[in-house]
C-alpha cells in the first residue's frame, strides 16, 4: 500500500476513533435502551424486533471503522 | 446411518494427526529450535495466522454457552459480541507494534517484552508469568473435560467403555482420547501443528456456527416465519434490561470494551503476534476477525439461541423444556432435532461435522494455551533457573511440560466434578479473562506511552491481581460464600465487568507509583521506543519463513 503523510491522516483517525467509541458505548448503552422499547411496548422495524436492527447496525459501524482504518491509516511497512 | 458420527470423528482426529506430523517435518530444518517451536519462525501467513487467533479466542463458549445465553436471555446476551470488532482493532495496534519489537530483539513470551523494558527484573518476569498461568492453567483443564462431556454427546448410546480391565464412562474415554491426540500434534509440531490444526478447527467451528442458523431459519419458513415466530416471544426477551438484572448495558459495554482485550493480551495471542509474518498478515486477519465472526456470530448461532426458545419454550416456572437440561445444550438439541428431518442423510453427517466442530472448539483453545504454557514454563521460568541451557535443551523441557500438563489436566477431569481441586480451577476460569487484563495497563504504556517505572508495574499488577480475587467465585472461597466483601463485590460483579473493576485499580496504583519512583533510564526507553517504529529491519537475528 501506497504510505500516504501521517498529518494528512490525522483528521480520518480521530473521525474513526470518535465513532468506534460513540457506537461502543451507545450501541449495548443508551442506544439500546431507546431502539429496543419497553417489555410492555417491544419495537418492531420491518416485523423484526428493534433492538435486534439496533445490534446489527451497531456493529456494522464499528467494523467499517475498521475497514477504512485498514484500507487508509493501517500501513504495510515490510 | 449409525457409522456417520464415528467415521466424521475418526477422519478429524486423523487429519490433526497428520497435520501435526506435516508441521514436525516443516520445522525440522530450521536453525532456531526455539523460534520455530515457539513461533512458527516467525513466518505464519494470512490464513494461518487470521484462522488460528480466531479458533484461540474462542472455545466451547462461541457455540454452546453464547446462544445458551440467547436461549435464556433473548436479545440482550446479543450486545456481547460487540467485544468482536474492540479485538480485531486491537489484533492490529496492539499486535503489529508487539510484532514489530519482537521480531528485532527475538522475544518469544509476553514476559521476555515486558521485563526487557521494565529493566530486566525477574520479579515482573515471574508476575507475568504467573498472570499468563493463571489464564491458561484453567483453560486447559476445564477445554479437556468439555472435550469429554462432548464426546459423550456425540455417542450417547454408549454408557461406558473397557479399556486394560478398565470401565470408564463415555466422558473419560473422550478425555484420554482428546488428551492424548492434541498433547501428540502440540509436541511433535509446536506452533506450526497448532497453527495448522486451528486452521482444520476453525473453519469447522465458522461453518458450523453460520449454517446452524441459516438451516434454523430454513426450518421456520425463511426470513419472515422465523421473525414471526420470534416475535411472539416474551418482550422481556426482546428489550434492553435495567441494572443490575442480568446483560444490562452498563455490564455489556464494560465486558466488550475490555474483556475482548484481556483475550488479545493473554499468552498464547501474543505469540501469535510474534509469529505473525508481517504488518500486512495482522491487517488482513483483523480485517477477517471484524467481519467474519460477527456474521457467523449475529446471523447464525445467536438465530439458533432466540429460534430455539420458541420451538422449545421454558416451562411457565422458568424451568427448562423437556429434554434440556442446560441452556447451553440448545445449539445440539436444534441441530439433532432439525436437520436429519430436513436433510436425510446429508443432515445426518452435518449433525456429526457441527458436533465435531464444537470438540474442535474446545482442542483449539486447550492446544494454543498448553503450547503457550510450555513456553512461558521454559522461557519465564526454567531458563531463568538455569541460564547455560541450549535452545535445544529448552525445547525439550517445554514438550516435558506440555506431557506434564496434559496428564495433570485429564488426571484432575478424570477425579470428576465436585471435587474441591476441580471447583477450584472452574472458578479460576470464570475469573481468568479478569487476571488476564491485567496486563493492558502496562502493555499499553511500554508501546505507546513509556511513563511508568518498574516499581509501578509492580504495584499495579499487585493491586489489580487482589482485586479480582475479591470477586466470586474465588472471593467466596477465599472469604466464605456470606461474607460482607463478597457480597459487595457480587453486587458490583453484576453491574461491571470484574477485569475492568481490576483494571481501574490497577491503573490508578500503577499512574501513582509511578509518579514517584524512577522510570527506566532515558537511552533505554528511547532505544524501545525506537524499535517499536516502522522501519527497516537491520540486523535480523532470526530467519523468517514461510508458513
Amino acid at each position: 500500500m501506497t504510505d500516504p503523510p501521517t498529518d494528512k491522516l490525522r483528521p480520518l483517525r480521530i473521525r474513526l476513533t470518535v465513532v468506534f467509541l460513540a457506537a461502543l458505548l451507545i450501541g449495548p448503552g443508551l442506544g439500546s435502551h431507546l431502539a429496543g422499547g419497553d417489555p410492555e411496548n417491544v419495537r418492531f422495524l420491518f416485523g423484526v424486533p428493534a433492538l435486534y436492527l439496533w445490534l446489527v447496525f451497531t456493529c456494522l459501524v464499528m467494523t467499517s471503522c475498521i475497514l477504512i482504518a485498514a484500507r487508509t491509516l493501517w500501513r504495510d511497512e515490510d | 446411518m449409525d457409522y456417520i458420527p464415528h467415521i466424521t470423528l475418526i477422519l478429524y482426529l486423523v487429519g490433526l494427526l497428520a497435520l501435526g506430523i506435516l508441521g514436525l517435518l516443516k520445522g525440522r530444518r530450521a536453525k532456531h529450535a526455539e523460534a520455530d517451536y515457539y513461533l512458527a519462525s516467525r513466518g505464519q501467513g494470512v490464513l494461518t495466522t487470521s484462522l488460528t487467533i480466531m479458533a484461540t479466542y474462542f472455545s466451547g463458549f462461541a457455540i454452546l454457552t453464547f446462544p445458551g445465553w440467547v436461549y435464556g436471555n433473548g436479545v440482550p446476551p446479543m450486545f456481547y459480541a460487540l467485544n468482536l470488532p474492540v479485538a480485531a482493532a486491537a489484533i492490529y495496534i496492539l499486535g503489529n507494534p508487539i510484532r514489530r519489537i519482537g521480531r528485532k530483539r527475538g522475544y518469544i513470551t509476553p514476559a521476555d517484552m515486558i521485563a526487557d523494558y521494565y529493566g530486566d527484573s525477574q520479579f515482573i518476569r515471574g508476575m507475568v508469568a504467573f498472570l499468563g498461568a493463571l489464564y491458561v492453567v484453567p483453560y486447559v483443564v476445564m477445554q479437556v473435560k468439555a472435550g469429554g462431556i462432548l464426546a459423550q454427546g456425540l455417542f450417547p448410546d454408549i454408557a461406558s467403555v473397557t479399556l486394560l480391565g478398565q470401565e470408564l464412562t463415555m466422558e473419560n474415554a473422550g478425555v484420554g482420547a482428546l488428551s492424548l491426540i492434541t498433547m501428540t500434534y502440540v509436541i511433535v509440531g509446536g506452533m506450526r501443528s497448532v497453527a495448522w490444526t486451528d486452521v482444520l478447527q476453525g473453519l469447522l467451528l465458522l461453518s458450523a456456527m453460520l449454517l446452524s442458523g441459516v438451516v434454523l431459519m430454513h426450518a421456520l419458513g425463511g426470513p419472515s416465519g422465523y421473525f414471526k415466530e420470534v416475535s411472539q416471544l416474551d418482550g422481556q426477551l426482546l428489550t434492553m434490561p435495567d441494572a443490575p438484572a442480568k446483560f444490562n448495558a452498563w455490564h455489556a459495554v464494560t465486558f466488550c470494551a475490555f474483556a475482548s482485550l484481556a483475550s488479545i493480551v493473554q499468552p498464547a495471542q501474543w505469540m501469535r503476534f510474534y509469529a505473525a509474518r508481517d504488518s500486512a498478515t495482522l491487517r488482513r486477519t483483523a480485517i477477517a476477525f471484524s467481519t467474519i465472526l460477527p456474521i457467523c456470530f449475529i446471523f447464525g448461532v445467536f438465530l439458533v439461541g432466540l429460534g430455539g426458545r420458541t420451538l422449545y419454550p421454558m416451562l411457565a416456572d422458568g424451568s427448562l423444556p423437556v429434554g434440556l437440561t442446560n441452556p447451553d445444550q440448545i445449539v445440539v438439541r436444534v441441530i439433532q432435532d432439525l436437520f436429519p428431518e430436513l436433510l436425510g442423510t446429508v443432515g445426518v453427517i452435518l449433525v456429526s461435522l457441527i458436533l465435531v466442530a464444537v470438540m474442535a472448539a474446545s482442542m483449539s483453545t486447550a492446544d494454543s494455551n498448553l503450547h503457550a504454557l510450555s513456553a512461558v514454563a521454559t522461557r519465564d521460568v526454567y531458563h531463568q533457573l538455569r541460564p547455560k541451557a541450549g535452545e535445544k535443551e529448552r525445547t525439550w523441557f517445554g514438550r516435558a511440560v506440555i506431557v506434564i500438563a496434559t496428564l495433570a489436566a485429564a488426571g484432575i477431569t478424570y477425579a470428576g466434578s465436585g471435587t474441591n481441586l476441580l471447583d477450584t480451577i472452574a472458578a479460576f476460569f470464570f475469573l481468568a479473562m479478569a487476571f488476564s487484563a491485567q496486563l493492558l495497563p502496562i502493555t499499553i504504556d511500554l508501546l505507546f506511552l513509556r511513563r511508568g517505572t518498574k516499581a509501578g508495574a509492580v504495584a499495579g499488577l499487585v493491586a489489580g491481581m487482589i482485586v479480582v480475587f475479591l470477586f466470586p467465585p474465588l472471593g467466596a472461597l477465599l472469604f466464605g460464600e456470606g461474607s460482607a466483601l463478597v457480597s459487595g463485590t457480587g453486587k458490583l460483579k453484576a453491574l461491571l465487568d470484574v477485569g475492568f473493576c481490576g483494571m481501574v485499580v490497577n491503573t490508578i496504583v500503577f499512574v501513582v507509583v509511578s509518579r514517584f519512583t524512577t522510570p527506566p533510564d532515558t537511552a533505554h526507553r528511547e532505544a524501545f521506543a525506537q524499535d517499536l517504529k516502522n522501519q527497516p529491519q537491520q540486523n535480523a537475528d532470526l530467519p523468517i519463513s514461510k508458513s
